[in-house]
């Protein structure tokens, strides 16, 4: 299991990204994470839900519920209809998906000027300055 | 607060009569301690487990797609969220998250202790254990540390991070460095605003020592427990830092022998287990096989490689020295919970929890948290505490169960399981054997019951005690020869095999509140 890590600074940024492009529930969130970055990033159950939790709670996103009719086997008692919680990015998420985006590449832009100094092993890609 | 929910309500009983600790939903259950541990309000707490309940149903259902069974698929889901406590504690955290700027209330600081006296990853100071550590910090054993740990400092609405750092170092008498990179990373890292030396602190408290001050601080910035603002004395200086910065400084690669476990935990299975189980209920975001960056651990050659910051092998210690002495440990009355981090605020009632590791042979973990959550429910003390007895599934294949709650009631609990566990393991495999000739024969009990209603005690004894006969075809034979309840005399009358008779009298009194403490058993 090669899973990389995904920092605490990107996870939100990942979540406004993708709930930019339309409505997803949990678990859709994590999966696609998952396979957009080949499986490099997995965001666990356990720190999506509190994210997801915290974010809305700050007006980030916001949720409807709607009824999931399950696949189960006909017959069973727990084929019935669950909750699933569906989440949008509000205005204000739009917004601090922009600062995100900017901070991120004023970060980026202020790492790569170190990354010549700490990185000269020979024959070593440089990264754009 | 609610108890666990069991998956079979009393009164209820499996088609043939025998005990059933099987046919429960793995998911509800676990949904059940997740929600529990949370403390959300209802509204909330049904949100939370709805969402989650899709998400595990929506995994085990790709599982099973793959080929996975059922009952594996739903365990296999589980399992990748994590721990229970963890998720839970990140839950209410998230929920407790305020706006900057808020002047945080002293009823913050219990809430914050409680969750982690509640998390179930607690460690149990066990005075005189050298084994066991009251602190994952080196400050901690040092009397300049102590020192630096009294010095009490207030914040005022315009002081900045700047005077709030060296206004400790003046009030300690010793100079402060500030790895203001690190720190700044940290802000980038969350909601809350930049942490520089010019920023205002944006947070306002009466005189705190160093733990709560930074404990404020740290929940003003809505900072994760994960990477927070900490602290640590080098060389007569107090150097502010981030947790992910000292973690990554303090990291280092330690093999600890699985050769000294208890005969019981000693085969290959099992060593695998204590793999699996120790990621669950040390850190369990750090690892690098739940996404996390700090930690890693490999089993080999019956020993276990973990390259990790210093406070997780401090934990890991706890762990291993808990499952080596196995159910023998006494469970302090004085115990007070480890830390998880520096900034951890005692809480009013920390000092009568404990968590205990409990090894189970017989026993897999839901059934074992199933069978303790229907004691908890029926024992009348238990019932009415305030602190209630949880049993916390530390993963599928475990082979451990952690009990958290009174002392006294983890105690009877962890007794009950390994009563039920000697059944389990001397006398079924001899019913299956023997049911022919029926070799046992007969003895007689009755039990007075003092404070529980003897009905639901009998149908306690006859629903917990996993009986492997098959009823079907041994209808004319049964364990239970005679079985009666005089509701008036509160009474139970007996007769059975002796080995059952054995077993039913040393879980009653268990259940039914004895007058007197039980004395503290080995294993």
């Amino acid at each position: 299991m090669a899973a990389r890590s995904v920092a605490q600074e990107s996870s939100e940024l990942l979540i406004l990204s993708l709930l930019a492009e339309g409505p997803r529930y949990g678990y859709s969130l994590s999966k696609e994470i998952a396979s957009r970055s080949e499986d490099a990033v997995r965001l666990t159950p356990g720190v999506l839900y509190p994210l997801l939790k915290g974010m809305e709670s700050q007006a980030l996103i916001e949720s409807t519920w709607e009824e999931v009719r399950s696949e189960r086997r006909e017959g069973d008692d727990e084929g019935e209809g669950r909750r699933r919680k569906w989440y949008r990015i509000t205005p204000k998420g739009r917004t601090r998906l922009a600062q995100r985006v900017e901070s991120h590449h004023a970060w980026r832009r202020i790492i790569d000027l170190f990354l010549p100094a700490q990185k000269a092993e020979p024959g070593e890609g440089r990264a754009e300055a | 607060m609610s108890r666990l929910r069991i998956t079979q309500a009393p009164g209820e009983r499996a088609p043939d009569g025998r005990a059933d600790l099987h046919g429960g939903d793995s998911v509800s259950a676990w949904l059940d301690v997740v929600v529990t541990l949370s403390g959300l309000p209802g509204d909330e707490s049904r949100d939370v487990r709805d969402e989650l309940e899709d998400h595990l149903r929506t995994r085990s259902r790709e599982l099973m797609l793959g080929g996975m069974s059922e009952n594996d698929a739903a365990r296999t889901a589980i399992a990748e969220i994590g721990d229970a406590a963890t998720l839970a504690k990140g839950l209410r955290g998230a929920k407790a998250r305020k706006p900057r700027r808020t002047v945080m209330a002293w009823t913050t600081i219990g809430v914050v202790g409680v969750a982690a006296a509640t998390a179930g990853i607690l460690a149990v100071k066990a005075p005189g254990d050298p084994m066991v550590r009251t602190s994952v910090y080196a400050p901690a054993t040092s009397p300049d540390a102590e020192k630096v740990r009294a010095v009490k400092i207030a914040a005022t609405p315009d002081m900045t991070f700047g005077e709030f750092f060296q206004g400790l170092g003046k009030a300690a008498g010793m100079p402060v460095v500030v790895h203001w990179p690190q720190l700044h990373a940290l802000a980038h890292s969350s909601d809350g605003p930049e942490i520089a030396a010019v920023e205002p602190l944006g947070v306002e408290f009466a005189p705190l020592s160093l733990i709560p001050a930074l404990d404020l601080l740290n929940d003003s910035l809505n900072l994760t427990p994960d990477n927070r603002v900490e602290w640590r004395l080098v060389e007569g200086t107090i150097l502010f830092a981030s947790t992910a910065y000292f973690d990554r400084l303090e990291t280092s690669l330690v093999t600890y022998d699985l050769g000294s476990l208890p005969a019981t935990l000693a085969s290959g299975e099992h060593r695998d287990s204590v793999g699996e189980m120790i990621p669950r209920v040390v850190e369990p975001t750090l690892w690098a096989d739940h996404g996390g960056d700090r930690a890693t651990l490999t089993v080999f050659a019956g020993r276990l490689f973990v390259k990790a910051p210093r406070r997780v092998h401090d934990q890991i210690e706890w762990v291993l020295s808990e499952i080596r002495k196995g159910s023998d440990a006494a469970p302090t009355a004085s115990a007070d919970p480890l830390p998880a981090r520096s900034g951890t605020v005692k809480a009013e009632s920390q000092s009568t929890i404990i968590s205990r590791m409990v090894p189970l042979d017989h026993f897999g973990p839901t059934e074992a948290a199933e069978l303790v959550t229907r004691f908890a429910r029926l024992a009348p003390d238990i019932r009415r505490s305030e602190q209630p007895l949880y049993a916390v599934e530390v993963g599928p294949s475990s082979g451990v169960i952690n009990l958290i709650g009174r002392p006294e009631h983890v105690e009877r609990a962890a007794r009950l399981l390994r009563a039920v566990e000697s059944w389990v393991k001397t006398t079924n495999p001899r019913l299956d054997r023997e049911s022919t000739d029926w070799a046992f024969g007969t003895t007689t009990f009755t039990y007075r019951a003092i404070n529980t209603d003897p009905t639901q005690l009998a149908d306690f004894v006859t629903r917990v005690i996993p009986v492997k006969l098959d009823w079907e075809q041994r209808n004319d034979v049964s364990i239970w020869k005679d079985l009666r309840v005089d509701a008036a005399a509160a009474t139970i009358h007996l007769m059975a095999i002796p080995p059952l008779i054995e077993v039913v009298a040393e879980i009653l009194p268990l259940i039914d509140t004895p007058a007197e403490p039980l004395p503290l058993i080995p294993c």
